[in-house]
Parts: structure tokens; sequence; C-alpha cells
């Protein structure tokens, strides 16, 4: 394949804007898909990631489109994921292309999660090509989305295709586009091989499959490669495309995308950013960007039910197969019994692997709240480093705990300064700069502890910007900071999964939240239950739930037993999900009450 | 009760369901539609030939319900007494009536058919409450009801009653009970609202009364009944002296029953039959929509649910003999379990939920459930 005719390209949009179906009308167009075989937004191939409308798994495609020059070109179209935790593997599949197509909703304009990639891209020197989609829309603004796009991300809209991704309006002029635009790969075919890893998944018969561009040089089946970051050396076994099925290949050229097989065993050694060459003629320095990826944030999961502790083990094994980022290992808990401590990239792999959990592997699954990794000196010297806050020692063995700060980045329009400022402020946050992108818009850099970010920085941010601001941030370092176990005694008893990592300056708050939230979500039973917050044994919070209780069916005639008797099949199911302490019911969200604490800031 | 020498008398309670109403209420699920005088007409028709392929001609009990029975005219209602007029009823003979659509006419005619029990559904007797529930009558209908029914002679009767609605408090229900004692009514069926998702109620997304001041009012309602001579023996239902629901109390023991019309369900012996939901299938002949046959499993522990409803309870004896088995022993886990909860309790043979197991009874259930 001559390099001039290949486009590599992404395509960046924020949730519900159209991605997936434009990425399916642009398969109809080339004719890779027939329209009557597509199982709509093809790219998302995991039901959840089609439910929660967003994409995790990385996916490239290659398409041939016979352009109005004349000529057949070969299109790479590389998927990326859409959330702060996965930004780094966003950028690197940015990284394998030269392009990206930018779709904007025509009736809702530019939203701040499309700015966070559209500003990936730019940093990756991606050309960006802005497309407007939904213009049949009857609320479609187009002059002003235009304008928007202009002043807010300073791109020349005036060739920018008005398109209607639902019903196939102006496809083509977005293929002739990414054929005008975006230029072809650069790299040297006779340089030593230079190929990026930017995706790879677990396959039974093949081993570990990795996508990956080929920067400089070529590859061939039977080339013996080596991967730089740990210098593991395999023999090529397989090469090919996906179009988008596999298509088999005795080589890939310099410029294409492609995934490789190369009887690899784990997910863990074929590491997303790492650069592939070959053993015969390497390359000098690797592509730039590679980052190992640590797990900042831990829960502990359990099943409900302690007998299917070996299924859960067995389908973490099985997820981790295709997800070097989740680690896991086992733990005990005197409330939940046996499950594991699990560590993520951030909240949402935490959600997404829950979800895949119970859905995929059909486990009912009780969470703790997420933690992050302290650092604890104890008296005696020695510096521990814990996951788990029941796992904290006792106030008198311990010298000093740290915690991990971040660097935090949030880029919203100027007129949420304040309320941002402010929260970072109540989160422990230290300033450290705001720089103004354009005359509307400015990224605020704070150094902020994680454990706040994982608490509910998030949503906070959200609400107080309107959903405009977005976040990312990368770990700096561990500090000290003034911070205590806290424990919560339901009925008299400690609940080890309730425990959590308090600052001393909030504690009393944080105690009043938490029992108050547990006093919500805990059913009333028929004795009355204290509910109370303590730190190093002295009792700081203590609500009551009151002992009454009522569960009976008003009404049951003769018309109602079948009706009657699924409710209680249901309350039973509902059942299966609580956990005893002691002789209390505790259902599974109060182990997340630590996380919504409500309006603990107004 | 001996079968010998007579036809048997396998069924002991025979339900007809009128689907019709004048206006919808906002927590009702039950099948219903507004009342159309032609439909009536031809729903009737078919009720008549269903009703004919009942062979047996007595049972303890016949109950009329709906709906609105009384939303039918003269003539409809007429028509349907005079068709059910070769059942007998030997001990109990129910309608329910609406204030709204009762008259003077609809008493006699009642009366001159043998019905002898009437249940009323007031739900409140509160003005301003009946409309945020969305019913049509007021208290003036309800006047004239009871009226109606002195001159017919009807004596035996009991009334409907609700909380749990935002706007009640628990004066406005003892208010409500206060007024049911002095109609001197012989019975009081008293429920807790349930808001269920395909009602008027359930699409709004209402929000009932809070849990706390539910169970408070419960329990007040319980204790004021009781002073003032309704005994409470199942959880919605209290009594004056001996006058039970006969035709309910079949229900929950758990007897047979045969149920006609749009949605009625029948049990006998085994097997329970649903009649259909669905007009056009009822009015082409098409009554029933589902026939199950149930395990003895099920049986055993559908007997328990309605049973426990009942503060007698079970009857152990009774009910090894019925379904041949040992019921302390079959469940002694969850019975030992409640019973050291304090839940249930086992007294003169029988196993029935204690003061405080009474309100619990969903979670008693569960621990019966395999």
């Amino acid at each position: 394949m001559d390099q001039k005719y290949i486009r590599n390209f992404s395509i960046i949009a924020h949730i519900d804007h159209g991605k997936s179906t434009l990425a399916d009308r642009i398969l109809e167009a080339t004719k890779t898909v027939q329209s009557r075989d597509m199982v709509s937004q093809i790219l998302d191939d995991l039901d959840l990631e089609r439910e929660r409308g967003i994409t995790i798994k990385l996916n490239a495609v290659a398409l041939t489109y016979d352009a109005d020059d004349g000529n057949s070109y070969r299109f790479h179209l590389i998927d990326t994921p859409g959330h702060v935790d996965f930004t780094y593997e966003v950028s690197r599949s940015l990284a394998a292309c030269e392009g990206a197509v930018l779709v904007v909703d025509a009736s809702q304009g530019v939203e701040a999660q499309t700015l966070a990639n559209v500003y990936l891209a730019i940093d990756n020197n991606l050309e960006v090509i802005p497309v407007i989609n939904k213009i049949d829309l009857p609320n479609a603004m187009v002059d002003y989305v235009k304008q928007e796009i202009e002043h807010d991300i300073g791109l020349d809209t005036s060739n920018a295709p008005l398109i209607s991704a639902k019903t196939g309006i102006n496809i083509h002029e977005v293929l002739e586009s990414i054929v005008k635009y975006i230029p072809a790969p650069s790299g040297d075919p006779k340089a030593p091989l230079q190929a990026l890893i930017f995706d790879s998944y677990y396959d039974s018969y093949r081993g570990v499959i990795a996508a990956i561009r080929i920067k400089n040089g070529t590859l061939k089946v039977g080339d013996n490669i080596r991967f730089m970051s740990n210098g593991n050396s395999y023999l090529v076994t397989e090469l090919g495309i996906r179009s988008p099925k596999e298509i088999n290949k005795q080589s890939l050229g310099c410029g294409e995308v492609g995934w490789l097989a190369a009887s690899i065993k784990s997910v863990k050694d074929v590491r997303v950013g790492d650069t592939i060459t070959t053993t015969d003629n390497p390359c000098k320095q690797p592509l730039p960007g590679y980052k190992q990826l640590l797990p900042m944030v831990y829960c502990g999961l359990y099943p409900t039910d302690n007998g299917r502790y070996n299924d859960l083990r067995d389908a973490l094994e099985k997820l981790q197969l295709n997800d070097a980022s989740l680690v896991f290992e086992a733990e005990t808990s005197q409330a939940l019994g046996f499950g594991f401590r699990c560590g993520f990239l951030g909240l949402l792999h935490m959600d997404v692997v829950q979800e895949r959990l119970e859905r995929e592997y059909n486990l009912d699954l009780i969470a703790t709240a997420p933690s992050v990794i302290y650092e604890v000196k104890l008296t005696n010297g020695k510096t521990l480093r814990i996951d788990n806050p029941a796992l904290v020692p006792a106030s008198q063995y311990v010298d000093k705990i740290s915690e991990p700060f971040v660097s935090a980045k949030i880029m919203s329009p100027a007129e949420y300064i304040g309320p941002i400022m402010e929260l970072c402020q109540k989160k422990r946050g230290i300033y450290k700069d705001i720089i103004y992108l354009d005359e509307k818009r400015v990224m605020v850099v704070y150094e902020l502890p994680l454990s706040e970010i994982v608490f509910d920085f998030f949503d906070r941010l959200k609400s107080c910007t309107k959903g405009y601001a977005s976040l990312d941030y990368e770990l700096i370092e561990y500090r000290s900071s003034s911070l205590q176990r806290m424990d919560v005694l339901i009925n008299g008893e400690v609940v080890d999964a309730l425990a959590s990592i308090v600052h001393s300056d909030f504690a009393y708050q944080r105690g009043s939240n938490i029992t108050r939230r547990l006093k919500e979500l805990i059913p009333s039973q028929l004795f009355e239950i204290p509910v109370q917050a303590a730190i190093g044994g002295r009792v700081i919070a203590r609500t009551n739930i009151k002992a009454y209780r009522k569960n009976v069916l008003a009404k049951c005639y003769g018309g109602d037993i079948s009706r009657k008797k699924k409710l209680l099949e249901k309350q039973k199911e509902g059942k299966k999900r609580m956990k005893y302490v002691g002789e209390v019911e505790i259902p599974q969200e109060a182990f997340m009450a630590l996380l919504s604490m409500g309006e603990e800031i107004k | 009760m001996s079968t010998k020498g007579t036809v048997q008398k396998m069924i002991k309670g025979l339900y007809v369901h009128i689907p019709f109403c004048n206006s919808i209420c906002g927590y009702c699920d039950f099948a219903r539609c507004r009342y159309s005088s032609s439909l009536a007409d031809k729903y009737l028709m078919h009720l008549e030939k269903e009703l004919s392929e009942i062979k047996q001609d007595s049972f303890y009990t016949v109950y009329i319900g709906g709906g609105t029975p009384t939303s039918l005219n003269e003539k409809q209602l007429e028509r349907l007494l005079e068709m059910l007029s070769r059942f007998k009823a030997e001990k109990e003979y129910t309608i329910e009536i609406n204030p709204e659509s009762f008259n003077r006419e609809k008493a006699l005619l009642i009366k001159k058919y043998g019905v002898n029990r009437v249940s009323i559904g007031i739900q409140s007797f509160n003005e301003s409450l009946l409309a945020h529930m969305g019913r049509k009558h007021n208290s003036k209908d309800v006047d004239n009801t009871f009226r109606y029914l002195d001159e017919a002679g009807i004596k035996n009767r009991s009334i409907d009653l609700i909380f749990g609605f935002q706007t009640q408090s628990l004066a406005n229900v003892i208010t409500d009970l206060q007024k049911a004692v002095r109609l001197n009514v012989t019975h009081i069926s008293i429920y807790d609202l349930e808001i269920y998702p395909n009602t008027i109620f359930g699409i709004k997304r209402y929000e009932k009364l809070d849990d706390e001041t539910c169970f408070i009012m419960y329990q007040s309602i319980v204790e004021y009944l009781n002073l003032h001579g309704y005994r409470q023996y199942e959880t919605s239902n209290f009594a004056f002296g001996r006058y039970q629901s006969q035709h309910n109390r079949l229900y929950w023991k758990y007897e047979d029953y045969k149920g006609v019309g749009l949605s009625a369900s029948s049990k006998i012996r085994n097997i329970r039959t649903d009649n259909t939901k669905n007009f056009v299938d009822y009015l082409n002949d098409r009554y029933v929509a589902k026939t199950i046959r149930l395990s003895d499993e099920e049986l055993i522990f559908e007997a328990i649910m309605m049973n426990l409803r009942m503060n007698e309870g079970i009857d152990i004896k009774e009910f090894d003999k019925r379904f041949n088995c040992n019921l302390l022993e079959k469940h002694h886990l969850a019975i030992e379990k409640n019973i050291a909860k304090g839940l249930l309790e086992v007294k003169s043979g029988f196993l029935k939920t204690t003061n405080k197991g009474i309100f619990v009874l969903n979670d008693i259930l569960v621990d019966f459930m395999n």
C-alpha cells in the first residue's frame, strides 16, 4: 500500500453527538459493511458500552474509499474511549492518527468533554476536521455552532461538512474532507521498525492481540520483535487488519494500522504506548509518550453470596486477561466475608468492571467505597502502603499518614472560575495556576489529594459548572496530612467495610454525614439501632434508627395471590444483596454511603 | 362439613367481577374501565355464558365485586342478579356498592334478590381527601346510601377506607374511623395505600406518606377500632362481633373458589385459573388467559401466605392433614427463627403472627420460601 493513499483518523464527539452513528454511516458508505448486516454501531462491541453511550474498548477498522479524484484510499478509523480515566489510552490512539473528525451536534453546540479530547488531538498535532451533525433537527443552529467552534476551539469551519449521520445526508463530503485535509502518514519505510501499540486484547487461541500503528519501517510475519519498555522478544505469528472482520496480511507497511499476534501470554506484557521494533535492526529511540499506568483507586468487591467467592475470582481473572490495568488480591472483611481488593485507573473504570462482573458473570456484588493507597509510617519506623482504610493501625502506632496528591487540570468556560476555585479550596486544594486558553476558556490548575477526587469531587465539579468543566489529573507525589481512621459502628459493632480515612478538619462533619446517610439507607428493624462514627475509640457522631417497621401487603384476596407471590419473590431476591452485621440487615448501598453524603458542601 | 350423600360442594365461594366504574380512581389497579351502557350490556351477555358453564349451584358465599357493580343501571343490575339467582348463597351474599352510583331502586333490587351484605367503597368521609384521590362522591351521597340501605333493611354493612395519602393526618384518619363507628357498620376494611406502576398515581409518581407515619397510623387504627369493638381478624380487616367477611375468609383459609368475569381468578384444588384482562378476548368468550397447575410445595406456601394474614393463623392439625405434611417440622428453620425474633408464636394448636409479627408478614413469609 502506497503511503500517500493512507488516511488514519479518529472521530471525536461528545456523548450522544453521533460518533457511533457517523462511524456506522462511514462503514456503509465505504461498503465495508452491508447495511443489512449492521448491528447498529459496530465499533462499540460491548453491550455495556452501547448502553452507557461510551466507548471503552479501542478498535480500529480499515476501509477502502474510492475518492472523487479517481484514487482508491485506505482509511483506518481508530476508535477512542471517552472518559477521564482513559485519557492516556485516548492520547495513544490519537498518536496513531494524522487527523480527527470532530463531530458537533448542531442543536447542542460544543460541550466541555469534547474540548478535552480536541485539545488532546491538537497536542498530538492532528489535523482536526469539524463536522456539524444533526442538521435535520428542527432546533439545529448551524451558524451559531460554527461560530462557537471557531471561537472556542479556533478551527476554521468554512469547509465543515453539514451532515445528518442518522439520515446519511452529506456523508460523502466527510469522506472527501478526510482525503483532502488529513495528511498521509509521513514515516520512512526504510528506517528501522517503530510501531506504536495503542490497544490490546486477549484471544484464547492466539494469545494477546496488539493493535499497532507502523510509524517507521515495515513489519512482516516471522519477524523477531522486541517491546522497548520491557525488552521482551517475540516471533510475529500473524499480522492483519480489521474490516471489521479480521483479514490476515503477510506484512504491514509504513503508515498502516493493524494487529499482530505473537504468542504473547499476558496483556500485562503488551503496554499501551510502548514501541515495537525488530531485534535484527532495532531503532535507537522508542516513540515518545510512553507511560506505565498504575491503579489509582481501590475498592473491596465481595460476593453477596459467600459461596460464590471462587466464581468471583475466576471472573476477575478472565477480565484481567483483557484489562492490564485491573489488579486484585484476596482480602477478608468481618462484615462482608471473603472478597478481593481491586485496583482501578479511576472511578469509571471501577464502575465498568463492577458492571461487567455483575452482568457477564452473573454475580451479585457488594462494593466498598473506593480508596486511594495511603503510606502509613509507624512509630517503630516501618512504612506500610495501605489500600484499605480498615487496615490502618490504631492511632497510637501511627507516626504519620501520607496520601497521594495529583495535579488536576480543570478546563472550563471562564465564568465558572469562582465556583471551581471554591470547590478546590474546600477539597484541600493548593492553587497553582489559571491559564486563559482564549478569552472564554480557562484551565484551572490545582494540587489536590486524590482521595478527595475519589470521594465526590467529579460530581460536584459537574454540578457547579453545569457540566461544562472537564477534569484531567496525574499523580505527583505523596504528602503527609493530618489524617485519621474513622470507624463506623452499627448496633455497637465496628463494620470494617465502612472504615474511612478522614482529614481531621473534616472529621466531625463527615462523621455526622455518614451516620445520617446510613440512617436513611438501613431499613428499620424491629429494634432500635445506634449508628456511630468514631475516631480512635472516641465517638464523634451518633444517630439512631428507630424501631418501627411495616412490611406487609395491605390487600390480598383471591385474585391477588400470583402477583403478591411475585412481590415476595422479588423481596427475597433483594435480600440476597443484604449483608448481616450481627442482627442488622445492611443493604449494598450503605457500603457506598461514604461516597454520597449529600449536601456536605454548601 | 360432611359431603356424604349430597352432591359434593367442592367449591365454596363464587366471585363475579363487574369491571365498570363511573370514574377511575388514582390508586386503583383492578381490571376496570369507564362505564358504557352498551358495553355493559355486551359484557353481561358473555358473563351469562361463562356462568352457564358452572355446574355447581350452591355456594357458601357469593360475592359481586369490581370495578363498581352499582355503576350498572337498574335494568342491567337486575339482569345480573337474575342470572345469579340460580346459585344459592348459603351463608353470605355480598355486593360492592359505591355511594355515587347507588340509589333507592338499586337498594330494593339487591334486597329482592337476597343480597344480605354490602361492601361500601367509602375510602374516606373527608371531602377534600376524596377529591385528592379522584373519587366522585360526596358526604351527601354517603348519607343517602345509608338511608337507602336502612329502607331496604340491609344491615350487614362493611366499608372500605384508605390511609397514607400525602394530605392525610392522623387526626383525619381517626375522624374517619369515628364516623364509621357512629354509623354502626358491621365491618371495616382499611388499607394502607399502595402505589402500583400502572395506576394514575403510579404514572404520576405519587409519593405517599412516609413509612414511619403510616406505621404509627396503622397502630393507632388497630387500637382505636379494638377499643370500639371492632376486632382485627386480618391484616386490613376488622369485624364488629361475628361479622367477619365469610367470603374473604375463604381466600385466607385458602379454600376453593370460582371467579367469573374479566380478570377473575379461580382456585379449584391444585388448579389456578386466571381469566383474561382483555375485553376483546372476553367478549369473544375467550375467558381463560392462564391455567396453572400448582405443585404441592406451591400449595403449601400459598396456604401459609394466606393463612398467616389472619390473626387466628394456621390451624396446624388441619393444615398437616390437608397437605399431608408436618408443618412445624417442614418449616422448622423459618418457624424457630421467627419465634426467636418474637414475630410468630404457636398457641393452642395454631401457628400465628404476634402483635409485632403482623406488621412484617412479608419478612416472615420470605423465610418460608424455598
